[in-house]
Formats: C-alpha cells, sequence, structure tokens
C-alpha cells in the first residue's frame, strides 16, 4: 500500500513523464498509470482534474478543447518547456531518493 | 427500467451544489464519467452497474470541490493585492467636465478669477521684458569684463565726479600701464548738417572716436576693415540705418558725407546699428585724427570718455591705483592732487552710474527695484484674489467633494483634481496674458522708456519662463483651495453641512493686503503729481513764458549776431532778442574763476552764463542791485560779470557791487560786478540754486539766439521767424524750440514714475475690486437666508445693503490706514531727490481714500443691494 503523501508527490512527475510522450486527455491518463504501474497505483478518478487544474496554474501544462465529430469532444493536456525542465528536475530528484532509500534498506534487518 | 442520461443528468444537479465547480470544470468531470461508463459497459455490466461504478471510481464530489477550492486559494494568494492605481486616466475627462461646467455655470466667477489673474500676469510679463532689458545693457560686448570706464572727481567743481576726463590721460596710460591692453576715447561731437546730394539733415548722433573702438567693443563692420577704418583723419564709419537714410540700398563703403556743408568725410567702414542695449549710442563715428581742439592735448581739459581694455587677469582696482602717480609724473603736483580717478566697470555703467556729463542719461537700478516691486505686489494681489475667490468658492463644491469621497476618491487624489483645475486656469490666464501684454507694449514702452519686444526668437527663453511663472502662480494660487476643499468629510458634506471655512479670517487678511497696495500706490500717484505740478508751476526767477530759442549754426552769423537781431527783432511778433553761448536749464559751464580777496583754494565753485547785453531784459531777471549789462557802458563788452544773490552769499560780499572777478579761460580779466540778480532756477528743481555769475560773451562763443515773443499770434510769428532766418542763413534750416518744453524734460523721469505709478495705481485696484466683487457674491449668497428672514421681519433695503457693506468697507478701511504710514515713509524718501519740494499734504490721502472706499463699495454694493432688493420669498426657498 502506497503512503497518500506519497501518491500525492508522485502524481506529478507521474502526469508530467506521461505527457512527455504526446498530448493526452484525462481518461487516458488515468487508463495510462493503472496500466503502468501494474495496478499498484489506483487513483480515485476524479482527484485527477484538480491537479491538472493546479499544474496548469503552475504553468506546467497546457490545455484546449478538441473534438467533436464522432467521439466526443474532451479537453487535451500537452507539456510545455516548463514541465519538461520541472519533470527532469523531479526525476533526477527521485532517482536519488531511490537509490539511497536502496542502500539504507540493506541495513534494515530481515522480518520473519 | 433504469435510464442512463437521467441518472447522469441528476448526478449533474447534485454536482451543481458545489459553486465551485464551474462549468468547464463539471465538463471535465461529465466526460470522465462517461468515458468511465463506456469502459465499464464494454466489460458487459448493465447501464446501472457502468453508472455505479463509474461514480464511485471518480470519487466524492465533496472531495473533489475541495480540492478546486484549494487552487482558487491558492490563486487568489498568487495574485498581487489589489492598489488604486495613482491616476484614472477615465477620470481626467470626468475632472475637465466638472471644471469646465462649473466655470459655465458661474460664469461670473470664472470671469473674475481669469481677468484677475490674467491682469497680475500680464503685469508681471511686462515688468519683467523691462527689467531683462535692463539687466541687459553693454553685456554684449565680448570683452565685457575687461572694459572700464576711467572717471574722476575734481576738487572745486560743482559735482563729485564727472565722466568725462582730459584727452591724453587714457593714451599716456596706455603707455605707461603695462596692464592696460587697449584705450579708446570718445568726443561728443555737436549737431551738425550732415549731407549726400539733395539729402541733408541735421544729426546730433554723432562722435568721435579712436581707431581702437573696434579692438575694445564688440561693435561689428559690415563692410570696411576694423583695423584701419578709424585711422585717418576725414574716415567716418556709419551704421547700418544710417547709410540707408543717405544712401538707400547703395554700398556706402567708399563714398563719401559732406558735412557741416563744406568738408567731405570718406566712409570707410559700415557697422551694424548699436543695440538698444548700450549705455550710449550714435549713428556714425568721426575718427579722433579728425577731431581739431586746440585743447585735445591738454592734461586738465575733461571733454573725454575713456574706456580701457584691461589685460586678462588685471586687477581693475590695482591699476587704477597707479593713476595719481601717472598724473603726477605729468602734471603739477597741485593740479595732479584735485583729482580723484576710478574705474566703472563697463556693465554697471547703465544702471549705477549718475556722474556729471555723462553720455547719456542713464537709468537707475532703484528704478529697476521699484519696478519689480510693484510688479511682485500686483502678480501677489492677483495671486490672492485667485485663492481667495476659489477658495470661496469651495462651499458650492462641498457636495462634489463628498461624492468623490464617498465612491473612494482619496484626499491627494481630490488635491490633485483641485490643483490641476487651478493650474487649467492659470494656463488659460497666461495665454490671455501674453495677448494682454501684447496689447499693451506699445502704451508701456513710452512708460518704460525702451524699445522692447515681446515676440522673437530671443525671447523663447523668456516667455518659456514666464509661462513657468504662470504654472507656479496656479500651484501656489491653488494649493491652499486644493487643501481646504480636500479636506471635507464626506459624510457632513453630503448633508450639506460643509464646515464653515476656517480660512476667514485670511480671507480678511488677504482683502486687507490688497487695498493696503491700491491705496499705497494711489497716494503715491497722488504726491508724485501734486510735486510735478509744483515744480512746473514754480516761479523760476524769470519768464520762461514765450521765450524760443533758435540755434545758430552759420559762423558768419555768429560773427555779426548783433545784426542777426536785429533782423529777427524786425519780425512781428518778436518782443526782444538776445544771443548767448549756453541757457538756464543745465548747459551753464563751471570753468575755474578768481574772486577778489579770496584764496583760490576758498572759493566755492561757481557756474556761468554767457551773455550778450539783451540777456538779462529778454529773460525777465529780477535785479537786486546795480545794473544790468548794457550797450551804452562800452566796458561791458568785455570787463563787466553779474552774480546772483546766492552767489554774493558764497562769496561773503555783503556789498558785491564794485567787486572783481576774473575768468582767464574765457579770456575776462579782472572785471566789476555791475549787478546783483535775484535768485533763479538754472537747473532742475532737483538742485538747490548755486551761485553763478553772468558774463558777457565774444560772438565765437555764441551758439543760440533766445526770442521772447507775443503770446498772441505765435504761429503768424514763428512763420516770420522762418522767413527771414532763410534770408540771413540759407545753408541750414530754421529750427526753434520752445525753453519751457526744455525745462519740462528735466522732469522725464519723474513724469514717467508718476504716469507708470497712476497705470499701476489703476490696476491695483481694479484687480483688487474684482477680488471684492467675487467675495461680496459668495458673501452675500451666503446670507440669503439670513437676508430673506431679516426682510420678512421688517428689515428695510437699507438697512441690509449697510449690514452687507459694513464688514467690506470695515477691511478696506484698516488696508488704508495700514498703507499710510508706509507711504509717508517711503514718498519723503523720494522727495528728498528734490531741492525744492511740497510737504505732502492731506490732498492725496484724501483723494485715495476717497478712491479707494469708493472702488469698493461699487464693487460690494452692486451684489448687496441685488441680496437686499431680492424677493425674500425666493431667498427662503433657496436651498
Amino acid at each position: 500500500m502506497i503512503s497518500r503523501q506519497l501518491m500525492a508527490a508522485s502524481t506529478r512527475p507521474i502526469i508530467l513523464a506521461i505527457l512527455a510522450g504526446g498530448e493526452d486527455y484525462g481518461y487516458s491518463l488515468i487508463q495510462k498509470v493503472r496500466a503502468g504501474s501494474g495496478g499498484a497505483l489506483e487513483w480515485t478518478d476524479g482527484m485527477l482534474y484538480p491537479v491538472l487544474q493546479r499544474m496548469e496554474m503552475d504553468g506546467l501544462i497546457a490545455s484546449c478543447w478538441r473534438g467533436g465529430g464522432d467521439s466526443r469532444p474532451r479537453r487535451y493536456y500537452r507539456m510545455t518547456d516548463r514541465g519538461r525542465k520541472e519533470l527532469a528536475a523531479e526525476l533526477a530528484g527521485w532517482k536519488t531518493v531511490s537509490r539511497a532509500l536502496a542502500r539504507f534498506s540493506e541495513l534494515v534487518p530481515a522480518q520473519g | 427500467m433504469f435510464d442512463l442520461e437521467k441518472a447522469i443528468s441528476e448526478w449533474k444537479a447534485r454536482l451543481r451544489v458545489h459553486e465551485i465547480l464551474e462549468d468547464g470544470l463539471a465538463a471535465d468531470l461529465e466526460t470522465q464519467l462517461r468515458d468511465s461508463i463506456d469502459a465499464v459497459k464494454k466489460e458487459g455490466a448493465s447501464d446501472e452497474d457502468a453508472f455505479a461504478k463509474a461514480e464511485a471510481r471518480l470519487g466524492p464530489l465533496e472531495a473533489i470541490a475541495d480540492e478546486y477550492r484549494k487552487n482558487r486559494l491558492a490563486a487568489l494568494d498568487r495574485r498581487r493585492p489589489f492598489r488604486a492605481s495613482r491616476f484614472f486616466p477615465s477620470l481626467a475627462g470626468n475632472y475637465l467636465k466638472t471644471a469646465w461646467r462649473k466655470a459655465r455655470r458661474e460664469k461670473a466667477y470664472a470671469a473674475i478669477n481669469l481677468a484677475g489673474l490674467a491682469v497680475g500676469l500680464a503685469c508681471g510679463i511686462l515688468t519683467t521684458l523691462y527689467v531683462r532689458h535692463e539687466l541687459s545693457y553693454d553685456r554684449y560686448h565680448a570683452r565685457k569684463d575687461r572694459i572700464v570706464r576711467l572717471v574722476t572727481g575734481v576738487r572745486g567743481g560743482a559735482y563729485q565726479a564727472i565722466a568725462k576726463v582730459p584727452g591724453p590721460w587714457g593714451l599716456t596710460a596706455l603707455k605707461e600701464i603695462p596692464e592696460i591692453e587697449r584705450a579708446v576715447r570718445f568726443v561728443l561731437m555737436n549737431e551738425i548738417l550732415v549731407g549726400r546730394g539733395e539729402v541733408r539733415s541735421y544729426e546730433r548722433g554723432g562722435l568721435y572716436a579712436d581707431a581702437s573702438v573696434f579692438e575694445v567693443f564688440s561693435f561689428p563692420l559690415l563692410r570696411g576693415d576694423p583695423a584701419t577704418a578709424l585711422a585717418h583723419p576725414g574716415t567716418v564709419v556709419i551704421t547700418e540705418s544710417f547709410a540707408r537714410k543717405f544712401f538707400g540700398g547703395a554700398d556706402a563703403l567708399g563714398a563719401s558725407l559732406t558735412f557741416d556743408s563744406k568738408t567731405d568725410y570718406l566712409i570707410t567702414g559700415v557697422m551694424r546699428d548699436v543695440p538698444a542695449e548700450s549705455h550710449f549710442r550714435f549713428d556714425f563715428l568721426v575718427s579722433m585724427e579728425t577731431y581739431a581742439n586746440p585743447m585735445r592735448e591738454d592734461w586738465r581739459w575733461n571733454q573725454f570718455y575713456t574706456y580701457l581694455l584691461l589685460r586678462e587677469g588685471a586687477s581693475p582696482g590695482a591699476v587704477a591705483a597707479k593713476f595719481p602717480a601717472l598724473l603726477g609724473r605729468h602734471m603739477a603736483a597741485a593740479d595732479a592732487a584735485g583729482y580723484a580717478t576710478s574705474f566703472q566697470k563697463l556693465t554697471d555703467i547703465h544702471l549705477r552710474s549718475h556722474l556729471f556729463r555723462e553720455i547719456e542719461p542713464n537709468s537707475d537700478i532703484a528704478n529697476v527695484i521699484i519696478f519689480s516691486a510693484v510688479a511682485f505686489l500686483i502678480l501677489a494681489i492677483a495671486g490672492i484674489n485667485f485663492m481667495n475667490l476659489t477658495t470661496a468658492r469651495a462651499l458650492a463644491r462641498a457636495k462634489e467633494v463628498g461624492v468623490r469621497k464617498a465612491v473612494g476618491a482619496s484626499r491627494s487624489q481630490l488635491a490633485r483634481q483641485f490643483l490641476g483645475e487651478s493650474l487649467l486656469m492659470s494656463a488659460a490666464a497666461f495665454a490671455v496674458a501674453l495677448g494682454l501684454a501684447a496689447l499693451l507694449l506699445p502704451v508701456f514702452r513710452p512708460l518704460a522708456g525702451r524699445s522692447l519686444a515681446l515676440f522673437g526668437p530671443s525671447q523663447t527663453g523668456f516667455l518659456a519662463a514666464m509661462a513657468g511663472l504662470s504654472l507656479a502662480v496656479g500651484i501656489a494660487a491653488g494649493a491652499y483651495p486644493a487643501f481646504v476643499l480636500s479636506s471635507f468629510r464626506p459624510s457632513e458634506a453630503l448633508r450639506g453641512r460643509a464646515r464653515g471655512l476656517r480660512g476667514d479670517l485670511m480671507r480678511k487678511g488677504l482683502v486687507v493686503f490688497q487695498f493696503a497696495a491700491s491705496a499705497f500706490l494711489l497716494v503715491a500717484t497722488g504726491i508724485v503729481s501734486d510735486q510735478l505740478r509744483f515744480v512746473q508751476g514754480r516761479r523760476l526767477g524769470f519768464d520762461i513764458g514765450h521765450l524760443i530759442v533758435v540755434p545758430i549754426r552759420d559762423d558768419k552769423m555768429r560773427a555779426g549776431f548783433e545784426a542777426a537781431k536785429r533782423e529777427l527783432m524786425s519780425v512781428p511778433g518778436v518782443v526782444s532778442a538776445s544771443a548767448s553761448g549756453n541757457l538756464p536749464g543745465g548747459s551753464d559751464w563751471g570753468v575755474p574763476y578768481e574772486a577778489e580777496g579770496i584764496a583760490p583754494d576758498r572759493l566755492p565753485p561757481m557756474r556761468q552764463l554767457l551773455v550778450d547785453e539783451d540777456f538779462v531784459a529778454t529773460y525777465r531777471f529780477e535785479l537786486a542791485a546795480g545794473r544790468s549789462f548794457a550797450l551804452d557802458h562800452p566796458t561791458d563788452a568785455t570787463a563787466a560779470v553779474m552774480i546772483n544773490e546766492e552767489a554774493a552769499r558764497q562769496l561773503a560780499w555783503a556789498d558785491p557791487l564794485g567787486r572783481t572777478m576774473a575768468v582767464p579761460v574765457l579770456k575776462h580779466g579782472p572785471s566789476p560786478v555791475i549787478g546783483v540778480i535775484k535768485d533763479f532756477h538754472f537747473r532742475s528743481l532737483h538742485e538747490k540754486i548755486g551761485p553763478i555769475m553772468l558774463l558777457t560773451a565774444t560772438p565765437e562763443m555764441m551758439t543760440v539766439i533766445s526770442l521772447r515773443i507775443r503770446a498772441d499770434g505765435a504761429p503768424a510769428t514763428l512763420a516770420g521767424l522762418e522767413r527771414k532766418w532763410r534770408e540771413l542763413d540759407p545753408a541750414h534750416p530754421f529750427t526753434y524750440s520752445f525753453l519751457d518744453e526744455g525745462f519740462a524734460r528735466l522732469y522725464d523721469r519723474e513724469r514717467r514714475t508718476g504716469t507708470l505709478l497712476l497705470s499701476v495705481a489703476g490696476l491695483a485696484v481694479f484687480v483688487a475690486c474684482l477680488g471684492l466683487f467675487g467675495l461680496a457674491a459668495y458673501a452675500a449668497r451666503k446670507r440669503t437666508k439670513e437676508i430673506g428672514i431679516r426682510k420678512t421681519v421688517g428689515a428695510s433695503t437699507r438697512s441690509i445693503v449697510a449690514l452687507l457693506s459694513g464688514d467690506f468697507t470695515r477691511l478696506v478701511a484698516i488696508g488704508y490706514l495700514v498703507a499710510v504710514p508706509a507711504v509717508v515713509w517711503l514718498m519723503s524718501r523720494w522727495l528728498q531727490g528734490f531741492a525744492y519740494r511740497r510737504a505732502i499734504g492731506i490732498g492725496p490721502f484724501a483723494a485715495a481714500g476717497i478712491a479707494v472706499l469708493a472702488a469698493g463699495w461699487l464693487a460690494v454694493g452692486f451684489q448687496s443691494v441685488r441680496a437686499a432688493r431680492a424677493n425674500p420669498t425666493d431667498a427662503l426657498r433657496y436651498e
């Protein structure tokens, strides 16, 4: 089980990482997270949208409504330059933390 | 049967409960819900199950709304806090509109405000123009800082110092004092007939000048070589306009002009006209080499205006200190000791030099100061009016202030609005003032006695400065009202209870000041004109009426002046005729003389008139003792003198008759005093009557013929004289002047001061009355209700007029009383300038008092009567 804090902290880099592969819309993002984490990361669908709004406020992503015709209109998000920089910084941070944790975990005595 | 769409719309209704979930966000969530439902349905679920599952996955709307709320707070937090901008451009239009409406609704106020300020500014503009002109004298010379004029005091002279020195002084100083780089001397030329072919005219604008004149002064030559132009005898440099007069457009260089109908002078240069800002001006310069006077090398004959160009860095004081020694080397020690030489800075001469025999009459720094003070006074009065009226009107604008404040205007914004209004007003006033100044300039020019120009390329800076001054007045005058207006409290202002203006005392003080200034100027005007009347009405000691003076121009006529006199006497209407070398009125001489039994160093300074034996009779002098010159005493022609009573007194001769006096310079050996003339004014009344002697002159000294003519038929007499003159001297046109006009000119300066004071006093009264008029109108309006009630309970119109006028009358009276001691003090000092003066009388004070009160009543009365006669019902319905 992943803690709420960890979930919250990881949301933004994960969204940015997905958008690095091209623009996308809300439902599809949730599906990709679920698929990518093998179900380990289970978000409450509705909570994604305030996060996306906040990221837009911070200038990391931009959005626009598109579609119509055969499919229903959807809001598509894409990454901004600022988002790209943020992603690089976040990834570097997470890698550092993860490497450090890996080393420290060796010190933890195994439990039955 | 489950209806999916119905379920979704019910879900949307639940969603809308949360205000934060705006349309865009709601659409996001609905899309998500529908995508989610579609996906679940694909797995084979029913509509009902799919909806339930998707809704569950979406999560509770409450929590989502919470997240959005956090975002909103963060966004609010991040925005810069609200701050009112300093200036709302959209309000500027409103300010202008309000100001314009205000001005239109209260035309009288606006007009008074504008007119008053404009008059004040016009005064300021004209005066500044004059002052600037006065201060700019002789500053156009490139070497002005190194040029000094050599002047000297003469022991025993009837003056403190004379502006001229003997000819050799300057040249010798140039040779012997190394700090002197150049010296140039000028000698005044008598009026002379200049001709070229048919064009002939008498010219009095000539000077003899050394060749170095163009090296010392900056007089640019348009034609000719400045180095050699005046190097040779018989050469002349003329100014542009002089050249135009005689040559039209043709080139004058190399041509010649005929002087005195006999000598041709070669024109070796044409120079630009001498600027008006010069303490001496001329039309032409004749080379000093041409000047043939036996006295020109005399070390004691003060006839040369001498200017020295000092070397760079030389101290004028140190150079001047070398002169006593220089004089000592070239003159007898006793003579040299009689002189006290000094230098005058070139740029000081015009305003600060008042020596004997100035090259041209100078102005006085006192004039500049008086002019500036008067202009400042009027400007101050106008500014005060502006301030007063604007403040008084503040009450009417209390509501506007209240509304503006209530909708959020800050105090500083309001202050800026009102300041802006007053700036606008002062800008408009400046425009009006410029027009007014341009209109008044022709009137002002003769008053200031100067040629002035308002517009021109050199005046841009000046006009900009004046515009700046107007704005400064606008700010100064607008600051106080702006401060008062913006201080109203909105709640009170809106309830119509704007604080009674506390500036009441200040406003009253200002009215007092204005009327004090007006009264001051009026009394001063009265005293000046009284004194002028006194001066011109005073018996001079001889009969000055109907005396005409004709200059003798022809040497043959001079030699035979007795015959000429006889011929002129034959013209009907001529009573008597006399030839003389000089005249009463300032042209008396002061050459050394000797008196029996008195040591030379004890002699009082004595003036001389050179006359013939008909002089005393023609001028109708009164004799105190002895007899007048007479043809039947043959010795009178060479050996007789007359003196005045003052001379007898100063010589301490109880019985002067028979005592002898001598004037060697005039070839008069010791001659007995044959008569004593009662004291008469031979100078202006500025000077005390001094000792003077009359002596008979030889024909070559005669310069004028004085003719007494009968009062009736003067034009015919003059025509007859002109005909006769043409027979006697066909070469020279007949010119004449009346002696009393010459005497009147001695008081030109005072007359100008008088006229100036009168116009300024008029302006001051006008502006002050404008202000009073406005204030009275304001006061009457403020008391409308009171007047209505008074009338209803039986007050008469007259009592109400008295009530309203009373206050102002008191202020005007106080102003008048304040002015009295100041004007008495100042005008007593002015009168000190006259040796003969009238005591300051009650007349000017009474006249000024009546004038000020009348003007004040006129200004207040109109308003009071209007207010008092209004129908009381209208008054009570007011507000």
